[in-house]
């Protein structure tokens, strides 16, 4: 088993959005509300410009795939076999959902608030998605998976064929894990993503030939320690933290609903609160966690 | 694309100019990161890393998601090899090709001389025949041909000076300089290009001389310098009209006379009216403060694209001592190319083919023509977009870039008069690239008689092709030969046979897109059948467009979609149909992409519902026709000329020879015929993916049916395929080893080559001649004069048959002397001329001065501009396609242009914006496959405008805001009545920050043009607003220019 990862070099995105919609396509993801100003709230992954005049540079906004992440450690939701609901696989690096497990109605606190969601340390890509709006509960968790089962060389024919790739022979031999991408890295047209073991991408970001690690002693590489990272030559990266409170003109993960008259009308007042209970339970957890030695 | 896609990996410099592959083509943009980044793309020992990463330009009115690619502040590289991009006002874009071309030949003249420098590598260039590098020709080393420069002569005993009209030669030395003469001193050898030395002794090894001459009256040296000029015209002399070159017969040897040969001259400097000098002269206003005005760049903007430009030129590209470019390998780190990649940006204006002349002067002046990582390159909106030219569906065309058998595009030539008392069908054929067959003295002729019209072994492949789609397509299906009537006699019997079946062929030129619906609207066109486009979406001035589709009697749509186009408004009493059609993956066939290459793509499912594959309603349309009698003139022919066929038409010319369809009933999914087992090749480098067809040998319905098309049209036209470029894509017999590809391929043999998966690439240079397979007979770089290392070769048979920095504005039949390359596209539209206004005399002739606006590239202003000032300026004025002023628009009150000052113009003042249109990546054209796709639509759900912060305070218009554009077409309609989301308007996207980093400039709008009125997203169309000003060549409109003004809503 290799532990995989994605690297997303920010400088040759372009935004097409391909990954966008072959992910959608893998994982069957329906568009919200046909021409309509809409994302899908299960959408796993966006595009969007790092600044405000959509210029550039373009950020996969998508899970993070924590080393042993917060909102896998926070799931209680678990089978008879303990299995968990959301985990972290330390030998292919994904977290993942498992939707046959996952029930919201189990773990939803007090406050109306999801662990996986509160413990997010990345702002919160963990979602209660699908159809229609937030709140219904009949429906999972939905993130980036790192199409686990599908890619990689840990195979789980339960969750759908495996992916094609494009690597070649020699790179799979290398890397076995080469042998199946996620579908955004295999569709994507600039070839923006890299996908390989994350020792050979950590290798390959800090290798100050290759540029990402600047004159001035700037490691320009977010997310180095997961199996998702972005890495830039040229423009310092901010992290690409989830903020459904961020519009702009491309791809807003979610602000459609809060323009939408239906869902001013029903989803903004309890998102507006759901925030707040969800900032005010982060921000607990956090010092609670910095008391403790956690991550915070 | 004279290249590839592939091959823009191999390039050091990649000129993005009106095109924006990220967004538009974001398919190829993996090749232009492979050039860029060449290290992030190949593993260590492999050789591709080696290669000097690309640096990237883009010059763009708008800064687009390709600009954002650049990295202008990298600080790892120096400030001149940055990426940058360059902002330029909508429809410049000739001035600024101009102004490079001015500046970088002061700058290149203006660099030391010298084996081994630049400046020779850029002159060796213009002047090398196929005789041999031009400083070489004789001996090691030679004098430079330029006047005032200073060489060192070494093994001088059997050198050669290239200089035929040189007046003197200055030798300094120590002791004094000395002065020869040409006429007692020098003597010439015509054939060579070269004045060997005879007379002078006292030239030594190691002397410096300076080659001083003047030009003089011509001398009886200058008038033919034969040996093939290798690469461009440079060295040609300009007649003094002005319209061609100059033009001698000669007799090189044992062979018959070449009659109209250009006169070249010996250097391309050795005469005023070489065509280098003359495009200096032309060039010469172009200064830089001029274009940069013109522009709306700055100097700095100019000069660095000119720096880059030199030094990603064949001229910088590792020079021996001789001075000639030695590097042809794209991985060596020496080696330098530019490409240019163009699309819309550039041919979408009223110069458009202008600008793509302007490109070729560029590219062939700088020696990027013919070379891995360079080439004028078309970025093609739909893949199969080379695959709709190639087939002839532009309205004076026949498949394979044949003129219609009509009357010809410049009306110097009527094919149309009774073929067996006129000749017709020889004079066409004589027409075509091949085997002269009228004129006298020719090198190869067919006879007088025209028999050699009928006679294959005589013909050419053009020629060839163009035989055998008459016989073919008009009923001789059969005959794999065509029919070879290889003796005199039989030619003779059967030449009634073949002007009979040409007599078939459909004779008129068409109308062009905008005089079509002009037709529908006047009642001339009654009927149409609209096949999978969209043109109440796509087409300019939709108020012209739709009141000629609303008065049709009949109007068919073909589409997967109900479109705008079946939903436009009708008369009482007409009919409207619309025909359900099979999406690209619900049916068979070759597409053929920019790059030229002919790849299958396999029917993944059959057609969803009811719909039907094209090639089904094809047959079934032709099988209703043939019922209602419409094909009874080609039986009439038939019965006339005693050619027994089949009783029906329909079952003749469709269903027996493609597959066996009987045109009614649902037997389509059902023929079948015998394929062929392919499989892809295993390799190193091949991935692991599902290989191909592995039992599919028995193809079915669609398959079997574009089989067969495929069959007859690529097979080689000796074997009887019909569309000549395609000659060998399909080789029934032969492997792969017949057509001069690596030996890797020869074991891999695939007939239908469109089928052909093998990724190997042996010359490890993008080149995978394996893949697919690229007209003409698989070469992967055109014009390549064999420069282009394990590609198949290509050189010019012509003795001018080179790259043209010059186009004559004479028809072909004043070029007669090549069995190969003889005709030539001319020109059909006439720029102002630089220096007077047009006048009664012509519009290249001022009186006093000759100008070659026109036959080069000159700048013009859009039909509607901003800068009136420039447009009322004779140097540069509108283009035009005679002599007349607005003439690339219809002046019948149906398309108003502001400041044309005819009745019902409104004023250029009232608008002042310019508006652009674009395109934007989550939709396709005219938008019924993308609109109709809920992803898509998600993504950009609403038409939109960029407009400059600038020009949002100044109009109150905030980001987000509703806005309308009002153009001259759209003033003063009433926006609550007009049909469809006119009154929708436009989303405001106002830029934010510094100028240049917003997406437009200054007065500039921009607007995708995807949007109407069906399909789950609607929106405004912004071809209501733009105007139906033409190409003179291509008629293809102004989208990208036009004067607005902007609403609040």
């Amino acid at each position: 088993m290799t532990v995989m990862a994605i690297l997303h070099d920010v400088d040759k995105c372009m935004r097409c959005n391909g990954c966008v919609v072959a992910c959608k396509r893998e994982w069957n993801i329906d568009a919200v509300t046909k021409g309509v100003n809409n994302v899908a709230f299960d959408q796993r992954l966006a595009i969007k410009s790092q600044k405000r005049v959509d210029m550039g540079p373009f950020l996969r906004y998508s899970c993070w795939h924590c080393v042993d992440a917060p909102c896998a450690r926070a799931c209680p939701v678990k089978n008879a076999a303990g299995k968990y609901a959301l985990s972290w696989n330390k030998d292919t690096g994904a977290v993942a959902v498992d939707k046959k497990i996952c029930n919201p109605a189990l773990c939803k606190d007090r406050f109306g608030q999801y662990p996986c969601q509160v413990n997010c340390q990345r702002g919160g890509y963990p979602k209660l998605g699908g159809k229609p709006y937030i709140g219904d509960e009949s429906v999972t968790m939905n993130k980036c998976i790192l199409c686990a089962g599908r890619a990689g060389d840990v195979l789980d024919s339960t969750v759908g064929a495996p992916l094609q790739t494009r690597a070649t022979v020699a790179e799979i031999a290398a890397c076995p894990g080469r042998a199946h991408e996620p579908a955004c890295v295999s569709t994507c047209p600039a070839k923006a993503m890299k996908w390989d073991s994350r020792e050979n991408l950590v290798a390959y970001v800090l290798n100050q030939a290759n540029g990402y690690k600047w004159a001035d002693g700037t490691v320009n590489v977010i997310g180095i320690t997961g199996s998702m990272m972005w890495a830039s030559r040229k423009t310092l990266l901010g992290p690409p933290k989830a903020d459904p409170f961020i519009e702009d003109h491309v791809a807003p993960m979610i602000s459609g609903a809060l323009t939408g008259s239906l869902a001013k009308a029903v989803v903004l007042p309890t998102l507006v609160v759901g925030g707040l209970m969800a900032i005010s339970s982060r921000r607990a957890k956090n010092e609670s966690n910095a008391l403790t030695g956690g991550e915070v | 694309m004279t290249n590839h896609w592939a091959d823009i990996g191999n390039t050091t410099l990649v000129l993005a100019w009106g095109a924006n592959p990220a967004e538009n083509h974001p398919a190829c943009i993996a090749h232009v990161g492979r050039a860029r980044f060449p290290k992030d793309f190949f593993p260590v020992g492999d050789t591709r890393r080696d290669k000097k990463a690309a640096q990237l330009i883009v010059i763009d009115p708008r800064k687009t998601r390709t600009a954002s690619l650049c990295h202008e502040l990298d600080t790892s590289k120096p400030a001149g090899e940055r990426d940058k991009y360059v902002r330029i006002r909508p429809g410049t874009d000739i001035a600024l090709s101009n102004g490079l071309v001015r500046y970088m030949i002061e700058k290149i003249e203006a660099m030391p001389a010298g084996l081994g420098t630049v400046r020779n590598a850029f002159f060796d260039h213009l002047n090398q025949t196929s005789n041999g590098s031009f400083f070489t020709d004789g001996s090691s080393a030679a004098p430079t041909p330029v006047s005032g420069e200073l060489v060192t002569l070494t093994g001088v005993a059997n050198s050669s000076l290239a200089h035929t009209s040189v007046g003197s030669l200055v030798v300094k030395n120590l002791a004094g300089d000395v002065t020869y003469s040409a006429a007692t001193d020098f003597t010439a050898d015509l054939f060579l290009g070269t004045i060997k030395r005879s007379a002078v002794t006292t030239i030594s090894d190691g002397q410096q001389v300076q080659v001083a001459y003047s030009y003089g009256s011509a001398s009886t040296l200058d008038t033919t310098v034969a040996g093939s000029s290798k690469y461009t015209d440079a060295r040609f002399r300009i007649a003094t009209n002005g319209k061609d070159y100059q033009r001698a017969t000669v007799n090189p040897g044992s062979e018959k006379a070449l009659t109209n040969l250009p006169v070249k001259a010996a250097t391309v400097d050795a005469f005023p009216d070489t065509v280098y000098n003359k495009l200096k002269a032309h060039v010469a206003p172009y200064t830089l403060a001029v274009v940069a005005d013109i522009c709306g760049c700055s100097v700095e903007d100019i000069q660095f694209i000119g720096d880059a430009f030199i030094a990603h030129s064949k001229c910088s590209n590792g020079v021996n001592a001789n001075g000639t470019p030695s590097v042809t390998d794209a991985r060596n780190p020496a080696f330098r190319a530019t490409t240019i990649l163009y699309a819309m940006g550039i041919t979408q204006h009223t110069c458009g083919a202008q600008s793509i002349k302007s490109f070729a002067v560029l590219q062939t002046l700088m020696g990027n023509m013919g070379r891995q990582g360079g080439g004028i390159n078309a970025l093609r909106g739909i893949h199969n977009v080379q695959g709709s030219t190639d087939m002839g569906l532009l309205y004076g065309n026949i498949p394979a870039y044949s003129g219609n058998p009509a009357v010809s595009v410049d009306g110097g030539q009527d094919w149309r008069i009774t073929p067996s008392t006129n000749n017709a069908y020889g004079k066409y054929m004589d027409n075509l690239w091949g085997t002269p067959v009228t004129g006298t003295g020719n090198k190869t002729q067919m006879d007088n008689s025209y028999n050699d019209a009928y006679n294959t072994a005589a013909m050419a492949l053009q020629q060839r092709g163009f035989y055998n789609m008459t016989l073919k397509w008009f009923g001789d299906y059969t005959s794999v030969n065509g029919m070879p009537y290889s003796n005199a006699t039989e030619r003779a019997a059967k030449r009634a046979t073949v002007d009979a079946l040409y007599s078939l062929w459909p004779k008129g030129n068409g109308h062009d897109h905008v005089t079509m619906f002009r037709d529908m609207a006047s009642g001339l066109t009654k009927a149409a059948v609209v096949w999978g486009q969209n043109p109440a979406v796509t087409e300019p001035n939709q108020g012209a467009v739709r009141a000629g589709l609303k008065n049709l009697d009949t109007l068919v749509c073909v589409d997967i979609f109900e479109n705008e186009t079946h939903a436009v408004d009708r008369k009482a009493g007409s009919v409207t149909y619309l025909i359900p059609s099979a999406a690209t993956c619900e049916k068979a066939g070759s597409s053929t992409n920019s790059g030229r290459t002919l790849q299958w793509r396999y029917q993944a499912t059959l057609p969803a519902g009811n719909s039907k594959d094209d090639n089904e309603l094809f047959f079934r349309f032709a099988k209703a026709l043939d019922g209602a009698g419409a094909f009874s003139h080609i039986q009439k022919v038939w019965t006339d000329n005693g050619l027994t066929f089949d009783t029906s038409v329909y079952k003749q010319l469709f269903q027996l020879p493609y597959g066996g369809y009987t045109g009614v009933g649902t037997g389509y999914n059902a023929v079948q015929g015998t394929g062929e087992l392919v499989n892809v090749r295993a390799g190193a480098d091949n991935p692991v993916v599902a290989t191909y067809n592995t039992a599919a040998n028995n193809l079915k319905g669609s398959e079997w049916v574009a089989e067969s098309v495929y069959r007859e049209m690529c097979s080689p036209v000796a074997s009887g395929g019909t569309i000549w470029i395609y000659t060998g894509a399909y080789n029934a017999g032969a492997a792969w080893a017949t057509d001069n590809i690596p030996a890797a391929y020869v074991a891999w043999a695939v007939k239908n080559r469109a089928k052909s998966r093998d990724r190997q690439d042996p010359a490890a240079q993008f080149m995978s001649h394996g893949w697919g397979y690229s007209w003409l007979v698989n070469r992967r770089v055109f014009y390549n004069n064999k420069d282009v290392p394990g590609d198949v070769d290509d050189f010019f048979m012509g003795a001018d048959s080179v790259s043209r920095l010059f186009v004559s504005e004479l028809p072909p039949a004043n070029v007669n002397y090549s069995r190969w390359y003889r005709t030539y596209h001319k020109l059909f539209d006439k720029p102002s001329p630089l220096v007077a206004p047009v006048n009664a005399t012509g519009p290249h002739f001022n009186g006093a001065a000759v100008s070659l606006s026109g036959s080069f590239p000159g700048h013009t202003e859009p039909y509607e501009t901003p800068r009136q000032d420039l447009a009322a300026d004779a140097k540069w004025g509108r283009n035009t396609k005679n002599t007349g002023k607005w003439d690339l628009v219809k002046n019948d009150g149906k398309t108003r242009v502001a400041g044309r000052g005819e009745s019902g113009d409104p004023l250029a003042s009232a608008y002042p914006l310019t508006l652009t249109t674009i395109r934007c990546v989550e939709h396709f054209q005219g938008g019924p496959i993308t609109r109709n796709n809920p992803w898509n639509v998600d993504l950009e759900p609403v038409p939109w405008i960029e407009l400059n912060s600038v020009d949002a305070r100044t109009y109150g218009i905030k980001d987000g805001e509703w806005v309308r554009i009002v153009t001259a077409r759209t003033e003063g309609v009433n926006v609550e009545t007009a049909i469809g989301p006119y009154g929708q308007g436009f989303k405001a996207r106002v830029g934010v920050g510094q100028q240049t980093n917003q997406r437009v400039g200054v007065g500039v709008v921009a607007i995708p043009w995807h949007w109407g009125e069906k399909g789950l997203s609607t929106g405004s169309r912004a071809n209501d607003l733009c105007i139906d000003a033409c190409d003179a060549n291509t008629v293809i409109p102004e989208y990208k220019a036009c004067l607005c003004r902007i609403e609040k809503m």
